[in-house]
């Protein structure tokens, strides 16, 4: 018998083993060395293949010194023709499991199966040229639009958005048969391990961008590294434009992509150091996750401040945390809840500050985050109000700001629209009922786009179906400004609409919303205005930046939200779109919340008269306890007196 | 529910359980309590009997107290009892308007009514009764219920105002916060049983007549 012997079965010659291959047992005790000896085998790839993934409890940072691998897990040389760009999926999963990081929160957007959660910031599609600014997302988030019904497939999606994608998610759903050809020059995108996770200094993201935009997604890792020059666009080359092959593009001008590496940063096994720290600094997060208000108050950037954990020095992941399936901590209240993670709930706001109560062991105060005091505001301040609505986004004024975000304005791509009035028009920040009832800052805008109508669901239609037929607008429009809307007029929204009835009368009836209306040919052909959801504002909250305890709202006193022109109720909030009628041009910040404006008004009057209301209420106590307190002591003089009566019958 | 909710709703139900109890132990049906009713409050709302000057000021201060009183109890318990919801909205800012008139005219009340109703030697007489489980008499024991009413409401309205004045002031947290909205919650819930009481026992137990019982009494 062969009991014991780590040997491969098939090596072990029949008179060695002493085994008649006719013994049930001996059958049998092979079929288990079998079995354990491919378990063996299996879990010792495993182990090899996500050696990063399992921490062996050392504090140390690994170095992260690594050979490249192209996209078919080829070791890369120097002298490789052609010289390939190194995939960070190929080079990055040999120690970390690729597999479970490509589920995580970054890259799931259109993963079946996996929750919207809280409604969060949409890729916004603008184009001036169609007076359209609309909402889209993979996620299925109330108000937004899927690329597809705008006639965006996900190559033309990540042309226009992936300059801020971390990779990875649709940058690897290259099925579309329309653009196979493209998706074969341009290659896939992975996820970008290094948008995150590189912290060297010449990691460069909006490289990264500028890389996707030219559609080199297979080179645009690599042209982000830091360590490595890509040249050429896959953008201009051909469907027909092969990588493999030395034939040259058609037209001389055009540069086919193609990167070189810094051989410096080489050593002589062919290795490259990345700066791989455990905690990423904020800056990684920034390019994709920065806002700048537009305050006219604060006009230079020295003026502002950072987020207060920022600059008391904590890290955006000291809360944002995640495991090796990336599925990012959102850090919003009820997320514990919507993803089936309990810990989750003890890294929101409250969790860290107040602690949420049901931990085996107190999570309060982690990282030192103070225990609030809120002296004298009542209770239910913190029922019906998002610690955000005290504590976060810019200080709110009379009227709401304009903001730019990093991926509704591609912020950090050069020569990006720099101008305050850049499309596309989000404001902030607007204090909006959240759909767990409470009130938080928002941004929010207001879509702007064409469509169809038939059986109430409602159909958009992409920009390159109606850019011709606004022609005649900018024709006559000579004032305009390139990216900014147009001058419409409601003769050009009724042309338009009458051109799209003509188009496709079977599509249903053709539409309009801008700024919070819908526009649709009324019965006698004129054009008709009503309130409709599809024209309802698309708003997300906001969290960051937090700012410090001495200027949070309600600092100064309750008038800080509950004066009769405090901005958290009275705000005007600006609405921007293509096209806006003058009364539809500003609302009240009560027309988010649920709230009348009038009651909001009555009882923000309530506290004019309150410090009256103290005066006359401890008046009033003082009076009532000197005559209780009266009654008392002649009742106890009374008991005193009949007790001695007693005594000295 | 909240346990306030509970304990609220169970004091209410067993005020009014107590009250039809009453009224059909004295009555031959419920329509006959209900002209009984009807009859009192009628005679009590134009101060059958009185007699004029500082007594018109006391009937006109205790119907302005009661209307106030209703409001404040409207407002303060319809949306924590009925909707299990935080006071908010008209209601509230009917609540915090009010509030103040009836601190002011429950002052008054004090004033105009505790030299009257200040416990004598009867009530100690009455009470001593008590403690020998001798009956005093109906009127002895309207009298003292009365005065012992007028007296809790006092007492009880001096929570309920301190509660407000130091929740107005920076004073305390988040936890102390709650703790003064509950001890708001269940002073006023005692008051307004101990005034609901009240007010029935005057209505339907004290004579609306020239002979009034809580005339200046020699003692």
């Amino acid at each position: 018998m062969s009991h014991g012997r780590n040997i491969p079965l098939n090596k072990i010659p029949p008179q060695v083993s002493g085994r008649d291959p006719h013994d049930r047992d001996g059958r049998r005790n092979g079929l288990i060395l079998l079995l354990l000896t491919f378990a063996f085998s299996a879990s010792l790839a495993r182990a090899q293949e996500n050696v990063g993934d399992v921490p062996d409890g050392n504090r140390s940072v690994p170095v992260h010194l690594l050979k490249l691998y192209d996209e078919f897990g080829h070791v890369i040389r120097l002298d490789d023709k052609p010289l390939m760009p190194f995939s960070t999926k190929e080079t990055c999963r040999k120690c970390h499991g690729y597999e479970k990081i490509r589920h995580g929160w970054h890259f799931n957007a259109a993963d079946s199966g996996v929750g919207a959660g809280r409604p969060g910031e949409p890729w916004i599609l603008v184009d001036p040229g169609a007076a359209t600014q609309i909402p889209l997302s993979y996620r299925s988030w109330t108000g937004t639009y899927r690329p597809a019904d705008v006639g965006l497939s996900t190559f033309a999606f990540l042309k226009t958005f992936g300059r801020h994608l971390p990779g990875g998610g649709v940058g690897e759903k290259d099925g579309d048969l329309n653009d196979y050809m493209r998706w074969q020059v341009s290659g896939t995108l992975p996820v970008n391990c290094q948008s995150c996770h590189n912290a060297d200094p010449g990691q460069s993201q909006s490289e990264y961008g500028l890389q996707v935009m030219r559609q080199n997604f297979r080179w645009a890792a690599a042209a982000s590294s830091g360590f490595a020059t890509v040249r050429g666009s896959a953008g201009e080359m051909p469907d027909n434009y092969d990588l493999y092959s030395s034939v040259p593009p058609e037209k001389s001008d055009e540069l086919p992509p193609s990167v070189t590496y810094n051989s410096s940063r080489l050593d002589v096994a062919g290795r490259v150091l990345f700066n791989v720290p455990r905690k990423l600094p904020p800056s990684q997060c920034e390019f994709c996750h920065s806002s700048r208000v537009i305050d006219p108050n604060q006009p230079e950037r020295w003026e502002g401040e950072e987020d207060v954990h920022i600059a008391a020095g904590m890290l955006c992941v000291d809360c944002h945390r995640n495991g090796i399936d990336h599925r990012m901590i959102r850090g919003y209240e009820g997320e514990a809840e919507l993803t089936g993670q309990p810990r989750v709930a003890s890294f929101t706001c409250r969790g860290c500050h107040l602690g949420s109560g049901d931990e085996p062991v107190p999570l309060e105060g982690r990282r030192g985050a103070p225990h609030p005091e809120h002296l004298g505001i009542p209770p239910v301040h913190f029922e019906r109000l998002a610690c955000t609505a005290c504590h976060s986004g810019p200080w709110p004024d009379a009227a709401t700001f304009r903001v730019k975000t990093s991926r509704g304005h591609a912020l950090g791509i050069p020569k990006t629209d720099r101008a305050d009035d850049a499309l596309p028009q989000i404001v902030t920040p607007v204090f909006a009922k959240q759909s767990d009832g409470t009130y938080a800052p928002h941004d929010i805008f207001w879509p702007a786009f064409w469509g169809y109508e038939r059986n109430s669901a409602i159909a958009p239609i992409g920009p390159d179906r109606i850019r011709p037929l606004v022609t005649s607008i900018f024709t006559r429009d000579t004032t305009r400004r390139i990216g900014r809307w147009p001058v419409l007029r409601e003769s050009d929204i009724l042309g338009v609409l009458q051109q799209l009835r003509g188009m496709d009368s079977a599509a249903g009836d053709p539409f309009y919303v801008s700024g919070g209306m819908k526009y649709a040919i009324g019965p006698g052909g004129a054009l008709t205005r009503v309130r409709n959801l599809a024209a309802q504002p698309y708003g997300w909250p906001i969290a960051h930046d937090v700012r410090p305890k001495s200027q949070s709202l309600g600092i100064r006193g309750c008038t800080d939200c509950h004066a009769t022109d405090a901005p958290f109720q009275f705000g005007i909030v600006k609405v921007a779109s293509p096209y806006v009628v003058s009364a539809d041009s500003l609302s009240r910040m009560t027309d988010y919340q649920d709230e009348s404006v009038v009651s909001a008004w009555l009882f923000s009057m309530s506290f004019l008269f309150r410090p009256a209301l103290k005066v006359v209420i401890v008046l009033c106590f003082l009076l009532i306890a000197s005559v209780v307190l009266i009654q008392g002591l002649r009742g106890l003089s009374h008991i005193i007196r009949k007790l001695s009566e007693e005594e000295a019958a | 529910m909240s346990v306030f909710r509970l304990i609220a709703i169970l004091l209410i139900a067993a005020l009014i359980a107590g009250i039809g109890y009453d009224l059909r132990r004295r009555m031959k049906s419920w329509k006959a309590a209900g002209n009984f009713l009807r009859l009192r409050f009628r005679d009590s709302r134009h101060g059958k009997g009185n007699t004029g000057g500082l007594d018109n000021l006391r009937r006109i201060v205790t119907i302005v107290s009661t209307a106030l009183f209703l409001i404040l109890a409207f407002t303060g318990f319809f949306p924590a009892l009925l909707l299990g919801s935080h006071l908010s909205g008209v209601l509230l800012v009917a609540h915090v308007t009010t509030a103040p008139l009836f601190a002011l005219s429950l002052s008054a009340l004090a004033l105009l009514w505790a030299h009257r109703l200040r416990f004598d030697e009867m009530d100690w007489r009455t009470a001593e009764g008590f403690g020998r489980r001798e009956f005093p008499g109906k009127d002895a024991l309207v009298r003292f219920a009365v005065k012992v009413g007028f007296w809790v409401v006092l007492l009880l309205s001096l929570p309920l105002m301190l509660t407000v004045i130091l929740g107005l002031f920076p004073l305390f947290g988040t936890e102390g916060e709650a703790l003064l909205i509950r001890l708001h919650g269940y002073s006023a819930l005692l008051l307004m049983i101990t005034a609901l009481g009240e007010i029935y026992v005057i209505v339907t137990y004290v004579e609306h007549t020239t002979k009034q019982p809580f005339k200046e009494q020699t003692q």
